[in-house]
């Protein structure tokens, strides 16, 4: 057998994306560039979708979620492989909504930004999305879905993320502990005070 | 169970991760009776439901552009100083500041001698100089008294005028 013959073959992108996490980040390590890619490929909707949740802005969160794979990407090496890939990532990613959230409170210009875009998103023509439903119910479909972002809006960034975590990433109380540094009790805690306060800020729209 | 029981048990109660029978037998008993977290609790169904079902927000074409970019520059920032040539180039240096001192010392031994012969003196006491080792200048009355004769009493007269 030649050195040649028994050195690893690298792997088709179709196959890298079979791995589980741990292996396609090991796979980057040992130098299969084109794993990046797929942890890209595998992360960028769902990391785009938490933070565009927990902040309210979608270009801004797109650009934090650059910023993530840039920081995973730097830090990759650094990385516990014993430890669950997606909790790193999204643990990153939590932590700079966080401090978007805490720069936008300082900040007020961020918050007229904000206004303005929601005010162009208004001024678009109501979308029929489905034919077959009337008018006045893809009307209170729309309300509803614009009412509970809005909601999200209203809770408290520690509560937000939290919350977002579970209803929307559907991660486990363990999970949610784990990216956001508490314990068990304070997840439970503020997921519960989350959900009350959603419930109360939608509560007047539902009757 | 009061209300605010019911507040504290019913987010565990709807994940189902309330293990104790009574506790949810005790939940279950106060949704039925009391309209108020009746209420509530149709509210936050109805709610978390509108916003499991909201459409995923998908990446725009700029995002995986720029990614790609900012990624390519990390690349050609990270390559020129990677440890192995960081290292060699360091040990390059290194070695050409001895040859040159070794060059000096050899060939021209007497700019050494020159530079060894007017070498600072170093004060090599641990402690600083106190106060009585140090010459202060003479601080007199008379001294007090020039300076204040060159402030005519007019001009500071007009000056808080």
């Amino acid at each position: 057998m030649t050195i040649a013959s028994a050195a690893p073959r690298p792997l088709g992108t179709a196959a890298l994306t079979t791995l589980g996490d741990s292996e396609v980040v090991a796979s980057y390590l040992a130098g299969e560039r084109r794993a990046f890619d797929v942890l890209v490929d595998r992360y960028q909707r769902r990391l785009i979708n938490f933070v565009y949740r927990t902040i309210g802005d979608r270009e801004r969160a797109e650009d934090l979620v650059q910023e993530v794979f840039i920081r995973v990407h730097r830090h990759l090496h650094r990385f516990d492989q014993t430890k669950k890939f997606s909790t790193w990532i999204y643990t990153i990613a939590s932590n700079l909504a966080k401090n978007e959230l805490r720069n936008r409170s300082r900040n007020p210009l961020v918050l007229f930004q904000t206004i303005r875009k929601d005010s162009d998103q208004d001024s678009r023509p109501l979308q029929f999305e489905d034919r077959h439903t009337r008018p006045d119910d893809l009307f209170r479909k729309r309300h509803l879905r614009e009412l509970v972002d809005w909601a999200v809006t209203r809770l408290p960034e520690h509560h937000r993320i939290v919350f977002v975590l579970r209803e929307l990433e559907g991660k486990t109380y363990e999970e949610i502990a784990e990216i956001t540094d508490c314990n068990l009790g304070t997840v439970k805690s503020r997921l519960n005070r989350a959900r009350a306060r959603f419930a109360q800020v939608i509560g007047p729209w539902m009757d | 169970m009061t209300c605010s029981d019911f507040l504290h048990a019913y987010s565990e109660y709807r994940d189902g991760l309330l293990r104790d029978p009574a506790a949810v037998t005790a939940v279950e008993a106060h949704l039925k009776g009391c309209p108020t977290c009746a209420r509530l609790a149709r509210a936050m169904a109805i709610g978390l439901s509108a916003l499991r079902d909201t459409e995923d927000v998908a990446p725009s074409r700029r995002f995986r552009t720029e990614l790609t970019h900012r990624l390519r520059a990390e690349v050609a920032i990270g390559d020129p100083i990677a440890p192995t040539h960081a290292g060699l180039a360091a040990a390059l240096l290194l070695a050409a500041a001895l040859g040159l001192l070794l060059y000096e010392s050899v060939v021209r031994p007497e700019i050494a001698a020159v530079v060894r012969s007017e070498a600072i003196p170093v004060d090599t006491r641990p402690y600083a100089p106190a106060l009585t080792d140090v010459t202060l200048p003479a601080f007199t009355h008379s001294a007090l008294q020039f300076h204040s004769q060159q402030i005519p009493l007019g001009s500071y007269a007009a000056f808080t005028r």
